[in-house]
């Protein structure tokens, strides 16, 4: 796993898809933050966390579109998976691969943070606790990523469905409200990843919401799992 | 070291590998040999746990491929038929991380830098995948099969795509690793299979049809065991002293073929060796010579075609006994096929 985890990080940071990913996450987190500063807004705290979760939507896509597709087309998973390791370890190197780079994409916040707690007093306890919700929900993001990636061999339908289901998964709840199905609206409100989110942003503590992103985390690691294996039973 | 019972393999309704049976003792060199998809690649791959099998048991030492996977395949080095290269890796970063992955215990430095001289990439140790010719990948393909040095090498189709010289290196290379690895490797060119393994599995269909050392394929195959001598002479000199060899059956002239001798086509008694007697009766005589005296025994090739070809199959199938159970069923599935897609 960690030889994994070594090799994609190596192989981000030699991608220039991996720096634009850095550069669009920074330039907005970072106008966000000038702009709600210079407003002098009461939601310093909340707001930097809450809008670039909407750009994850289409940046986090570009960081796992490649990482079992590509493998794919150009043969390599033959190596990994004739190697004395397990499918699961390979997936699991690469999932925090692909962790690792969107943690660095968000460290900013603690610049920012920083900033603040030099002009008012911060609470540490919530920020970190919102930290905690931002890596969830783009774990969750990216392990969904990984699992369309290895459905098929070509980066770029990886892209486009992963940023489809994306917008599915975050943002299902708001369009079947419209419709006013109620039966419908409720299960959409359970499934959609954005509403749970904004709890950690507000600092509301819940277990259930952890439970929940982890648990999506687990299916996606697992469907993914299945869909390497599959391809040795075909 | 590598045991195989009735394996096979299906994709679908296609039947890929069907019923192979094999044991590889250590320290052998086998080579597989076959048509454009009669099985080779896939039988590798299922030897080095990349596709399940549908039926079957492969052992590895002693450990099965599908219950101690991890066990099995940390005694194969494997060099598939494209190399699995991360092409924006450099050599030297591609051969530590397969050191990595593979979780080899040897002191890590000396023994990647033993593998690169070995297979002799030390110029292009630091560039780039992508930036290699086919000759250099495919010898980066070696060296990864090589780290943690295991026991069994399989290699399939080492030599394809390399220029005639880069060729000759790898089956040295080849022949240098078979004195103390198992080695499979699998290759449609057949002088290839014939120069470095002692012995020679033919798969077609999915099948497989023979498995001997290349000089009894040959002799068991080959009904013809004239010699053809070309000798300089007169015509009546050189067939009296033929004629007085023991066990020559019948002299026939063939014509000139370089100016000044004249080809002699020799057909023996049975199964007799006659060469050496014909040497020294035609050097007995001083004004014969001798310029050349050839076999018509199999090349390799010739038996390859024999048994891929379904004219002649009967031939050899006439007495093997595998090949008389395996036909019929054969038949069988395809009409349990046609029958399932009506």
């Amino acid at each position: 796993m960690i030889a994994i985890y070594k090799r994609e990080m190596k192989s981000y940071f030699t991608s220039l898809i991996t720096y634009f990913f850095f550069a669009v996450f920074f330039a907005v987190q970072g106008l966000l933050f000038s702009f709600l500063y210079e407003n002098g807004s009461t939601s310093v705290f909340a707001i930097p966390f809450a809008y670039p979760m909407y750009l994850t939507v289409f940046l986090i896509p570009l960081l796992t579109m490649r990482t079992i597709s590509e493998d794919k087309r150009q043969k390599v998973d033959q190596v990994l998976l004739t190697a004395p390791v397990s499918v699961t370890s390979v997936v699991l190197g690469k999932f925090f691969a692909c962790l690792s780079v969107y943690a660095i994409a968000i460290s900013p916040l603690f610049i920012y943070q920083i900033i603040v707690a030099y002009f008012s007093a911060v609470n540490w306890l919530l920020f970190v606790y919102a930290i905690l919700g931002t890596m969830l929900l783009g774990a969750t993001l990216v392990a969904c990523g990984i699992f369309i990636s290895s459905l098929t061999e070509s980066t770029a339908l990886a892209a486009v469905l992963t940023i489809g289901v994306n917008i599915v998964l975050m943002f299902i709840n708001s369009i079947i409200s419209m419709t006013g199905i109620e039966w419908l609206s409720e299960i959409t409100d359970a499934v959609a990843l954005m509403d749970r989110y904004s709890a950690f942003a507000d600092g509301v503590f819940s277990i259930p919401d952890i439970i929940y992103y982890l648990s999506y985390i687990v299916v996606f690691i697992f469907l993914t799992v299945r869909s390497v294996e599959k391809r040795r039973w075909a | 070291m590598i045991e195989v019972s009735s394996l096979s393999k299906r994709y679908g309704n296609h039947l890929a590998v069907k019923n192979a049976n094999f044991s590889i003792k250590k320290g052998e060199v086998v080579g597989f040999l076959g048509p454009n998809g009669a099985g080779k690649s896939t039988i590798m791959n299922i030897l080095t746990g990349y596709l399940s099998l549908t039926q079957g048991k492969v052992e590895i030492d002693g450990f099965d491929i599908m219950t101690d996977p991890e066990l099995a395949k940390k005694r194969i080095g494997y060099l598939p038929e494209i190399p699995p290269l991360y092409l924006d890796m450099t050599v030297r970063e591609y051969l530590y991380f397969i050191y990595d992955l593979k979780k080899v215990k040897f002191p890590k430095e000396p023994h990647i830098d033993e593998i690169i001289r070995l297979v002799r990439i030390v110029e292009v140790e630091e560039r780039l995948i992508k930036n290699l010719s086919k000759g250099y990948r495919q010898r980066v393909g070696i060296a990864a099969a090589l780290v943690g040095n295991p026991d069994v090498l399989i290699l399939d189709e080492p030599t394809v795509g390399l220029d005639p010289k880069q060729i000759i290196e790898i089956r040295d290379l080849i022949t240098k690793l078979g004195r103390n690895h198992t080695i499979i490797l699998s290759s449609h060119i057949l002088s290839e299979v014939q120069a470095v393994c002692k012995r020679v599995i033919i798969i077609n269909k999915g099948h497989i049809i023979a498995d001997d050392t290349p000089e009894n394929l040959s002799k068991a195959l080959s009904s013809d065991h004239s010699l053809v001598a070309r000798v300089i002479g007169k015509s009546e000199d050189v067939e009296a002293a033929i004629n007085s060899v023991r066990n020559v059956y019948s002299i026939e002239c063939l014509g000139e073929f370089e100016a000044g001798s004249k080809d002699y086509r020799i057909v023996p008694e049975g199964n007799a060796d006659i060469r050496g007697e014909l040497i020294k009766r035609l050097a007995e005589k001083n004004k014969l010579t001798l310029l050349s005296l050839t076999s018509n025994e199999l090349t390799l090739e010739q038996i390859f075609l024999r048994l891929t070809g379904e004219d002649d199959m009967g031939v050899y199938f006439g007495n093997t006994d595998t090949a008389q159970e395996e036909q019929p069923e054969e038949i069988s599935e395809i009409t349990e096929e046609s029958e399932e897609e009506n």
